[in-house]
Formats: C-alpha cells, structure tokens, sequence
C-alpha cells in the first residue's frame, strides 16, 4: 500500500466518521467495558448499588410492595453505598461513564460527593423516623445530589 | 403515591406569591392562572436562573442549533414586560406568534404548541402573571446563526408550520384526552423530544421520537431544545417503563433502573411535573405510554 493511498485512505475513513456521527459513540459504548480499569469497575458496582436502592425504595414508597418495614433498611443500604462516593474517583481511574472534566474540577467533585452523603444520610434517618413528607422531601433531595453530578460529569446513557 | 405530593403543591404559589392589590383588567382566575402556569413550564424558560433573575423578567439563553435566543420579559412592567398587552394581544402572542405590533415571533417561543391552549387557559395565565411584581428589565437581542433568516420570514413560516398539526385518532376518554393537551400544548413536550425538519418545524410523524442527547458535556455545546426518544419504543424509548414509572418519574426524576441522570428535564421535573396534581401526571404518563413506538 502506497503511502499516498494510505492517507487517501485516512481522510475517507475521517470523513465517514464525521458523516456517521454515531460510529464513535459506539466505540466510546466499547470502552466502557475495559476490564483492567478495576477502579472505574468498583466505581460502576457501587453507582448501581446506590441505583438497585434507590429502586427498591420507590416501590416500597410507591406501595407497589408491600412492604413498610423495610424501608429503613433500603434507605440504610443506600445511605453506607453513597458513603464511599467521595473515594470513587482516584487520579489514574479516568474511564468508565466518568467524564474527563472530574479530574480537572476535584475540589467541586468533592463537595459533589459529599453532599450526596449528607443527603442520603437525612434520607436515611428519615426512613427510620417513618415521617412520610420528610421521607419524600428527602428521597427528592438525595436524587437532586446525584443528578447534580451526573449532568456534569457522567456520560450519558447508550 | 399520595404522599410523595405533601408539600410540593404549595410551592406552585409559594414560589413567587402574587403581589397584594395588583390591578388585572383580564377576565381570567388567578388560582387557576398559577397551576397553568406551572403546567405550562412559562418560568424555566422566562427566568435568567444562572443569574439569579427574578421569576419571570426573561434574559434567560436558550442556546439552540440556531443560535442563542434570549428569553423576555413577561412581567406586567408596561414598558419591559407586558404590563400594556390587552387580552386580545395576549392570546394572539402565545397561540398565534403574533406580538402586539403585528410581527411574528421566532417558534423558540413555543406558540405552535400553546396554539392549542383553551382560551379560558390561557386568559387565565395572563391573570396570574398579570399579578406579578412588574420588574423593569429591557428584553436583549437574539444572537442567531447566519442562516436563521429574520423575524420578517417567520410570517411565512408561521402559514406554513404553525400549529402543529397531529394525525392520530385521539382517544375519547378524558384522561387521555388530559394527558394530550399537557403534552402537546402546555407542556409543549415535543418542542425537545421531537424531531425538528429542515426549516424547524416539528415532524409530528415522528412524534417524541426524540431530537439528540441534551447532555451538557462541553458547557458551550448548543444542546437547548433537545431531547431523546420518550416514545413507547422498548429499546429507544419508554416502553418498557410502566405508568408507576413514568409516574415516579415525573414526581421524583428517578428512572426505573434507579438512575437520576440529570440535564434539562431536571428543571422541568422541578418547575413543572413535580408540582402538577398526581391527577395529571398520571394523564401524561396515560397519553405517553400509548403513543406508538418510533
């Protein structure tokens, strides 16, 4: 292969890219799952725990299981998974659905992180106290501390 | 989910509580005025929240594919709001584009949607906002891309595309009917979750088939007035979300895997869906969840 055909070849496989713009979405989709980044990994496990929680909580909330009592213990689980959150995004774990621009903002990440701790936190302690408007004001502000951060700093979903 | 709602309807006034003693010549309700206009979304748009704007004087920028628009003022301030309007004015603006000296707006004010607002609705609206605190605040120029032509060509656009016009049989039952008139017209979902035709104008053939991702990755990337795909498609869309989902949805902004991904539609959520009746989020939820898969 000729090196002019080698970079006719470049500008085409460019131009395709830039026509079909969702061939590097996909790839960006491909990267996602790159089993060495253990941190990015561990990272990903603990977001869906807090996730798995956070759904539990609302069909209890929204009794579409019966099941009141446990409530407290959903809010609890997630309130010791967020407790983490501060520690998720050590320097050299860039990847995952984490966006490159935490690693340049760490101080405003951090006050991020802490405050989806705090929040789920008073979540917790609202479960246990059974006050139904507390609860609901809280499960509300524990969703505003993630989405604060994910509209900033996450990928966003295929 | 009763409960959940404890609290968050009073914020619907609560928020910006009407000024004692304001004089309204319109002939619509005050209290009603103030759920419509909730229902409507009017302050996310009208209210410069990165600055910390007063509700409702406008400056907020709507960074679009077609430039950047800059909201207006829609306190009833005579000369910077809309303190002069008559009711006729009023209705003919947000139903028709038409500003009281006769010119047409750009479709970034969401008329071809709100054109299928009851009259009642909205005269009722004007009551409401007519009862605002006038705040003096002259309204800025849009910052269009070179070929958004000027707002002498939107009369034209306007025969061609406005109102948006829908195919489907509606259903007869109220809920459904409800839940169309939330979302096509005071709503206006679909001037984010439906594709856009070459002149800008909504392809309600694919309607809610969504517009792009409206994720604010880069902070200078134009992503206002984006959405994705809330069809009932199961892969692209909502599908397989179920009414109590899209219920919890609306109230909470959590999704069904327990994510709160964030964006515009948070603000939505906050001004408007949260602080709708249960009655109605339910009626969206009703309309959504029967639309077809696109």
């Amino acid at each position: 292969m000729s090196y002019i055909f080698g970079r006719k070849l470049i500008l085409s496989l460019t131009c395709a890219a830039t026509l079909f713009a969702t061939v590097p979405a996909v790839q960006a989709d491909d990267e996602k799952h790159d089993s060495d980044n253990n941190e990015a990994r561990y990272r990903h496990s603990v977001m869906e725990a807090m996730g798995s929680s956070f759904g539990a909580l609302a069909l209890i909330m929204t009794n579409r299981v019966q099941r009141p009592d446990q409530l407290a213990t959903q809010a609890k689980a997630l309130a010791i998974s967020a407790s983490v959150t501060p520690t998720l995004f050590p320097a050299g774990s860039e990847g995952g659905d984490a966006l490159p621009l935490i690693w340049q903002e760490q101080e405003k990440v951090a006050e991020a992180a802490q405050r989806a701790v705090d929040a789920t936190a008073a979540l917790a302690a609202a479960a246990e106290a059974g006050d139904k408007a507390a609860l609901s004001k809280a499960f509300k502000a524990a969703g505003e501390s993630c989405k604060g951060c994910h509209e900033r700093y996450k990928a966003e979903d295929e | 989910m009763g409960f959940l709602t404890v609290g968050l309807i009073a914020i619907v006034t609560g928020g910006q509580t009407p000024a004692a003693n304001a004089s309204s010549s319109s002939k619509g309700d005050v209290d009603r005025g103030a759920y419509l206009v909730t229902a409507g979304g009017c302050v996310s748009c009208h209210t410069d929240s990165e600055n910390d704007g007063v509700p409702f004087a406008g400056g907020h920028r709507l960074a679009t594919p077609y430039g950047v628009f800059v909201t207006p003022n829609i306190t009833p301030d005579k000369e910077t709001g809309i303190g002069a309007w008559t009711d006729a004015e009023f209705l003919a603006a947000l139903r028709e584009g038409r500003a009281p000296d006769g010119s047409a707006y750009y479709p970034s004010f969401p008329y071809p949607s709100y054109a299928g607002m009851a009259e009642q609705d909205a005269l009722d609206i004007k009551a409401w906002l007519d009862t605002l605190e006038p705040v003096r605040q002259p309204n800025a120029t849009h910052e269009l891309a070179w070929y958004v032509p000027g707002r002498w060509a939107m009369q034209i656009w306007q025969r061609l595309f406005s109102p948006w016009q829908y195919a489907d049989n509606p259903r007869t039952d109220p809920e459904w009917q409800r839940g169309a008139y939330l979302v096509r017209h005071l709503g206006h979902c679909g001037e984010c979750h439906t594709p856009r035709n070459i002149f800008g104008a909504l392809d309600t053939a694919r309607e809610l088939a969504g517009s792009g991702s409206n994720k604010k990755a880069d902070d200078d990337k134009a992503v206002d007035g984006t959405g994705p795909n809330i069809s009932s498609d199961r892969k692209n869309g909502i599908g397989s979300w179920t009414r109590d989902d899209l219920e919890f949805f609306l109230e909470m902004g959590m999704q069904p895997n327990g994510d709160f991904s964030g964006g515009q539609m948070t603000t939505v959520i906050d001004d408007n869906t949260a602080l709708l009746t249960p009655e109605d989020r339910r009626a969206i939820a009703t309309f959504l969840l029967n639309q077809p898969a696109r």
